[in-house]
């Protein structure tokens, strides 16, 4: 009975899952990417798909990211690289287009400060009330 | 009492949450780092065109010089489609040129669509590899910006425009630009 109802619940929380991918799988052509020639601007061009994010898939970098946008942002990236720019000029210009949000690791400014100290922030409740809880169960016990 | 304090965070961060999330479609919230800076270079074929007769190309430099509307659309894009009327009511006001970029999208898909919904554009251009999306800030379809006659972007809408928007802020906007 039990076992029926847990596989119930895995199909449900899976299609679920595979429906919030939903939007993501909106290609209207499918192309493969093309590399650049050079190695290692190809290598710095996969490291710099990992930092900036994929405007329509909330989540997700553009180096995974199967949608248009993603790919149109990583030639764009592969282009500056082979056109001689820098890691951070080309982060700047993306910036410049999109907006912070455009990076995955957002800058540290007084906007997002609260959104990289509100998990610390949580952490540290969560031991607090922890270590509250302890303190007051070894009272209880005599 | 010390008891429910984790029920209460829980609650606290899920109503913080459902409130975040219910606010609506968020993609227009973030403030245009376009805005204020004049439209990027761009050109790609032109595929239908009013005025030109077929020369030159669907590029910044066509736009220069006076006010513009810009619209990014697809024959495959709902959204588009959903603000294809709207675009038609603003080009019926005849007061703002309106310029159409087809993006990813094929020449015969285009001309069927716009046959079959109305044509409300000057002009079209087909950016048919996605060489325009970084260069514009295009984030998919359909998506518009208003260029000012120096060519600088007085707005830019990451959706599909209603009639709402168009009555409260668009028409206003290319009165106050026209009058300028």
């Amino acid at each position: 009975m039990i076992s029926h109802l847990k596989l119930i619940a895995s199909v449900v929380s899976l299609s679920l899952l595979l429906l919030i991918c939903a939007p993501c799988n909106y290609s209207y052509a499918l192309t493969i990417d093309e590399p650049l020639p050079d190695r290692i601007e190809e290598q710095r061009a996969k490291e710099l798909f990992y930092d900036i994010r994929c405007v329509v898939c909330a989540g997700e970098a553009i180096a995974d990211s199967p949608a248009e946008v993603a790919r149109d942002m990583r030639h764009n990236v592969r282009e500056m690289i082979a056109a001689g720019k820098s890691d951070s000029e080309i982060k700047e210009e993306l910036v410049g287009k999109y907006g912070d949000y455009i990076l995955m690791k957002p800058p540290l400014k007084s906007g997002t400060l609260v959104l990289w100290l509100a998990p610390w922030a949580m952490l540290l409740l969560a031991i607090a009330w922890f270590v509250v809880s302890l303190y007051r169960k070894s009272r209880t016990i005599k | 009492m010390v008891r429910f304090f984790p029920l209460l965070v829980l609650v606290f961060i899920g109503a913080g949450l459902a409130i975040g999330m219910l606010r609506g479609a968020g993609k227009n919230d973030y403030q245009s780092p376009l805005l204020g800076k004049k439209l990027a270079d761009f050109s790609v074929p032109i595929l239908l065109d009013d005025e030109q007769e077929g020369e030159g190309d669907f590029s910044s430099k066509m736009l220069a010089g006076k006010p513009a509307f810009i619209n990014a659309f697809a024959s495959w894009c709902e959204g588009c489609l959903a603000e294809h009327q709207t675009l038609m009511k603003l080009a019926a006001y005849g007061k703002v040129r309106i310029y159409g970029l087809a993006w990813k999208d094929k020449p015969e898909a285009v001309t069927e669509y716009l046959n079959k919904n109305g044509n409300p554009f000057t002009s079209v251009g087909l950016d048919a590899s996605g060489k325009t999306t970084v260069a514009l800030g295009l984030s998919g379809v359909p998506e518009s910006f208003v260029i000012d006659k120096n060519g600088i972007v007085v707005f830019h809408f990451r959706s599909a425009i209603t009639d709402e928007v168009l009555e409260k802020t668009i028409l206003p906007l290319v009165e106050k630009l026209n009058n300028d």
